[in-house]
């Protein structure tokens, strides 16, 4: 009887799907290290492959236990995570100048992997134990959740391991019941910041862009400082104007719109003191490569290159001319899917969208069916952590999104990213094996 | 229960906000799919050209230009390696590439803004950008010397022209000079490349796709780091073919030196075949000096000069031919029967013409008396030709102007040739807007007026008459050689033309020319013991002096030589063209220059 109802609630079409594009990544990773010696030892393969045994082990191990137990963990697993967090920027070890790794012989270990589902744990458990929200000030919890592992990552610094923490926060936040217009403000804060960064990051580098006026705006800060006083003053009169008038605005909410645009404008300083020349070249370059073509440009170039001539079918396992002949840079992270595309074309391509686009979707349902709001959240949040991954890192290789450095969940070489991507595929499974049993 | 149905109405609204999730993330995977779709399948086939010059890195090989030879073998442009130093950016970071450009602008002795403009002007980062060419040979060790310090940097061995004898047929041979973005636009489809060196005048410009030959080419797979893998494929440079020419240098240098401080032309060639056996301009210019930087003294003396060194006045200067065109005049008549040898005219000093007595004077103001048509051809007689001339009109004197080649091209086998002009009544119509008076005619037909001609195609003249009829095309190029010595082109006499006049005819008109030189306004021109025949004549300039003709055959009854002799502002043919042509004729049969009986403008006007 117990196997039986194993079989009905283990979601094969989950497992079968993250078991294809984990294979998918090793032979990704196979076919570099064939084509192009210098750029992989073969090493990685080894590695990758001992880590997907270890995730299959975590997964079948973890699926004996019942997930709500997970709640009682989700404190500590925060707190170690955020030990871990600032041990690696004691001890850690520097790799291409980011101290981000814990070293041990031949295995190494990524904490911020870790923060990113603890964080989603807690954050359950949080909103959870809520149940309704009252005000704004119910907020600073989570926000403040999200700053501690935030920061210390920043601190590595790896810029790019820090951006998922903030989809997972508004959508956990928005599937919790938080009232929308937090959503709203906050979406729009994030929004603001990083196009006005980017509208100056680019007329910076581009200085025929200055030549549109809106970017001339946008880049000067004094036209900014003129722009946030008009838009202060407008407000107030149209504020006064609706009293006499005997319209009823709200106060509070022109007040809030007014800084949350004040809060992006001075956020985005913030935001571009805080990056390093190279990074703001590799945030805006994809809108256009040839800015940069010798540097950030040029991996951007390589990419869309390396994909568009895989065309239908590709040119063939270990025919890949652009990560043969070492054209493409990090292959076996950032860029593994530009390998994937080049050697299998748009069949390949597209089936491996296929069997993710499967694993976001199960994860959907399998967020819908939970037995409580516990599993119902960290099952939105995994869901937000690898859709946002995969639009970031194939979005970049496509040229569509910026270089942010992420990796291409379950494809991309990493051990410690590829056993917790596994663990949170186990935590799915176990949602879904769980969910009539109380 | 109450509380139950509240819980269960957040849940479906949980629910809700979950499948807006999903929305959100189907809307990605579309995106992103249609991306993919995008750029694998309908811009496959770009990238996957682009993939394949990707992986390929080209070196070019400079092919060297073939060379150009006199008939006798003698060298008058060849190539000399030189050294080129380029830099390939690939694999560097930008501050090595501004270190090395740094440390090239200090061996080369260039501005560091000139040198950082090259380096950093390929977006292309496998294409070499040439730095600097015919760098020093001191230089270019210190570049090998120091290779470990500038990555990037390589110093190639390239052919550079070369022009031995300097000035010599400057005008024909003409020079090279690097592509320029235009000219690349148009030919980079047959092969050129930014960098190549093109003819730009004279025989460099017209044989250019015979004389540059095929770059060799180099493919080689290269990896990010910028390591060579594997040649790919290797095709050796492809030397141009070899001009030899019908110039004989020697003949080229006495007619540049006979020229020597005047501004004109003078044209030496065969009439048998149309071989042109000198051609000369003056000034001449040094063809070097278009091989490296042009220095201020040598740029105002190229192109402020009055005289105007570039310009080859053999074949692009036009004036109106003046008394060397009543040999058309002469033919036309007799053969039209408008005139007999034994008919005398009167010449009394000049001629009243139409109702406004309009005069038109003969050069000899107490005129010639009663004079024959080969006494009136050598005392050059105006008075007679204008009698003669009215008596043909126009139309006949145009058609047998044309008939002698005049008005349009030799076809000579250089660039940039003017075909001159034979006025008739529509042409005036056309181009002066003005009826054709009889007035007009008087002047054509003593080679003034609207008649414009170039040196060579006086050549033409004297060559019908050489040869009672036919005249060839004039050319400069005997045979074309390619590099493993095969004739790839040979050329052989063409006849550009031919004027029908009965023998006798001819036979008179050589009398007439003869009798110039003898005892008529050629006198200057006259040389013991060889028979020339010649005419001289003089361009009526109305803003200035006079241009000086003259145009001569020799020997008379065995032609061997066309010579003819154009000076510019020089004054009377007789006085200033004539003595050229002597020194020229003497040098060419070796015969000594005797000075002739001394002449005065007055004695001799034409």
């Amino acid at each position: 009887m117990r196997q039986l109802k194993y079989k009905l609630r283990f979601d094969l079409w989950l497992f079968i799907s993250m078991f294809l594009v984990c294979v998918s990544g090793m032979l990704g990773l196979f076919s570099i290290i064939y084509q192009n010696p210098v750029a992989g030892s073969s090493n990685i393969l080894v590695k990758q492959v001992l880590a997907f045994v270890i995730g299959l082990m975590v997964i079948i191990f973890y699926l004996q236990f019942n997930y709500p137990t997970l709640k009682k963990y989700a404190l500590g697993f925060y707190i170690t995570s955020i030990v871990l967090l600032v041990l690696v920027l004691l001890v850690g070890s520097k790799v291409r100048g980011v101290r981000s790794w814990f070293v041990l012989g031949l295995f190494s270990f990524q904490p911020s992997e870790l923060a990113k589902l603890a964080f989603i744990m807690f954050l359950a458990k949080y909103i959870e134990e809520m149940r309704t929200w009252k005000s704004w000030h119910d907020l600073a919890w989570p926000v403040l959740l999200l700053l501690i592992p935030v920061g210390l990552i920043l601190l590595q610094p790896d810029f790019g391991s820090t951006l998922v923490f903030f989809p997972i926060l508004l959508v956990m936040l928005y599937v919790g019941g938080c009232r929308l217009k937090y959503i709203v403000a906050m979406i729009g804060f994030g929004v603001l910041i990083s196009f006005l960064t980017m509208v100056r990051i680019y007329a910076e580098l581009q200085s025929t862009a200055v030549d549109n006026y809106i970017v001339r705006v946008i880049a000067n800060p004094n036209y900014m400082l003129v722009f946030l006083v008009a838009l202060g003053l407008s407000l107030s009169l149209i504020y006064f104007l609706a009293k006499r008038l005997k319209f009823k605005l709200s106060f509070k909410q022109m007040m809030a719109g007014f800084s949350v645009v004040t809060a992006g404008v001075l956020g985005s300083y913030i935001f571009e003191f805080l990056m390093k020349t190279y990074q703001k070249k590799r945030l805006v370059v994809f809108l256009d490569p040839y800015l940069d073509p010798l540097g950030a440009g040029y991996n951007i170039i390589q990419s869309k290159i390396a994909v568009g001539s895989g065309s239908w079918l590709g040119k063939g396992l270990l025919y890949g001319t652009q990560s043969r002949l070492g054209f493409l840079p990090e292959q076996h992270t950032d860029f593994i899917f530009s390998v994937l595309a080049e050697t299998f074309g748009f069949a390949g391509g597209a089936l491996l969208l296929i069997l993710l686009f499967i694993i976001i979707w199960r994860g959907i349902i399998i967020s819908n069916q939970a037995r409580d709001e516990f599993g119902a959240l960290v099952a939105t949040g995994i869901v937000t952590m690898f859709a946002f991954h995969i639009f970031l890192n194939i979005g970049m290789t496509l040229g569509i999104m910026p270089i942010t450095g992420v990796p291409l969940p379950l494809v991309s070489y990493g051990g410690t990213s590829l056993v917790m991507n596994m663990f949170a595929i186990g935590i799915l499974l176990n949602i879904r094996m769980k969910r009539f049993y109380y | 229960m109450l509380i139950q149905k509240q819980t269960l109405k957040i849940i479906a609204l949980r629910k809700k906000k979950v499948v807006v999730v999903g929305m959100i993330v189907v809307f990605g995977f579309v995106i992103l799919f249609l991306r993919l779709f995008y750029m694998q399948v309908l811009n496959g086939r770009y990238f996957r050209q682009v993939a394949e010059a990707n992986r390929i890195q080209r070196f070019y090989q400079k092919a060297p230009r073939g060379q150009i030879y006199d008939r006798h073998h003698r060298l008058l442009a060849v190539n000399i390696p030189s050294f080129v130093v380029s830099f390939t950016s690939y694999s560097l970071t930008q501050q090595e590439i501004e270190r090395v450009s740094q440390e090239l602008a200090l061996i080369l002795n260039l501005s560091l803004q000139e040198v950082k403009t090259r380096t950093f002007s390929s977006l292309q980062p496998l294409d070499p950008v040439v730095i600097a060419s015919d760098i020093t040979r001191e230089q270019a060790l210190t570049i090998m010397e120091r290779k470990a310090s500038l990555p990037g940097v390589s110093v190639a061995i390239e052919p550079k022209r070369q022009y031995p004898e300097s000035n010599l047929a400057c005008h024909i041979i003409g020079y090279v000079g690097e592509l320029t973005l235009e000219e690349y636009k148009d030919l980079r489809s047959v092969g050129y490349r930014i960098g190549d060196k093109i003819g730009k005048t004279g025989l460099e410009a017209y044989y250019d796709n015979l004389l540059k030959g095929e770059h060799g080419e180099k493919q080689i797979e290269i990896s990010a780091s910028g390591r060579q893998l594997r040649l790919l494929r290797e095709t050796d440079s492809l030397s141009g073919n070899d001009l030899e020419l019908t110039i004989d240098s020697e003949v080229q240098r006495m007619v540049q030196d006979a020229l020597q401080g005047v501004n004109g032309a003078a044209v030496v060639l065969n009439p048998r075949s149309g071989e042109v056996i000198a051609m000369a301009s003056s000034p001449a210019y040094n063809l070097n000096t278009f091989l490296r930087p042009i220095t201020r003294g040598e740029f105002q003396y190229l192109f402020k000069n009055r005289g105007r060194p570039l310009f080859n006045k053999a074949i692009q200067a036009q004036y109106p031919p003046g008394s060397g065109f009543k040999i058309v005049t002469t033919a036309a008549g007799l053969q039209e029967g408008f005139i007999i040898p034994e008919e005398k005219l009167e010449c009394t000093g000049e001629m009243v013409l139409g109702t406004y007595n309009q005069v038109f004077r003969c050069w000899k103001k107490d005129g010639h008396g009663k004079i024959s048509l080969s006494s009136a051809l050598a005392q050059s007689c105006d008075v007679f030709f204008y009698q003669l001339g009215l008596r043909l009109g126009v139309t006949r004197i145009a058609n047998y102007a044309k008939k002698f080649g005049l008005g349009s091209l030799t076809g000579i086998d250089l660039p940039s040739e003017k075909k001159g002009i034979v006025p008739d009544r529509d042409w005036k119509k056309k181009t002066v807007k003005e009826a054709w008076y009889d007035g007009d005619t008087l002047n054509m037909c003593i080679g003034q007026g609207y008649l414009w001609m170039t040196p060579l195609q006086m050549a033409g003249i004297f060559s019908a008459v050489a040869n009672d009829g036919p005249y060839y095309r004039p050319k400069v190029v005997k045979k074309i050689i390619s590099p493993d010595g095969k004739v790839i082109r040979d050329f052989f006499p063409e006849e550009q033309g031919i004027v029908e006049l009965d023998r006798q005819n001819w036979h008179i008109i050589k009398k007439g020319l003869e009798e110039t030189v003898t005892h008529g306004t050629g006198r200057q021109s006259y040389i013991k013991g060889l028979r020339v025949a010649g005419k001289t004549g003089t361009a009526q300039n109305p803003q200035g002096i006079d241009h000086a003709w003259f145009g001569c055959l020799a020997p008379v009854d065995n032609p061997q030589v066309v010579v003819v002799v154009f000076v510019e502002h020089g004054g009377h043919g007789g006085v200033v063209a004539a003595p050229i042509a002597r020194t020229i004729l003497a040098g060419y049969f070796k015969k000594s220059a005797v000075e002739g009986q001394a002449v005065t403008p007055e004695e001799i006007g034409d």
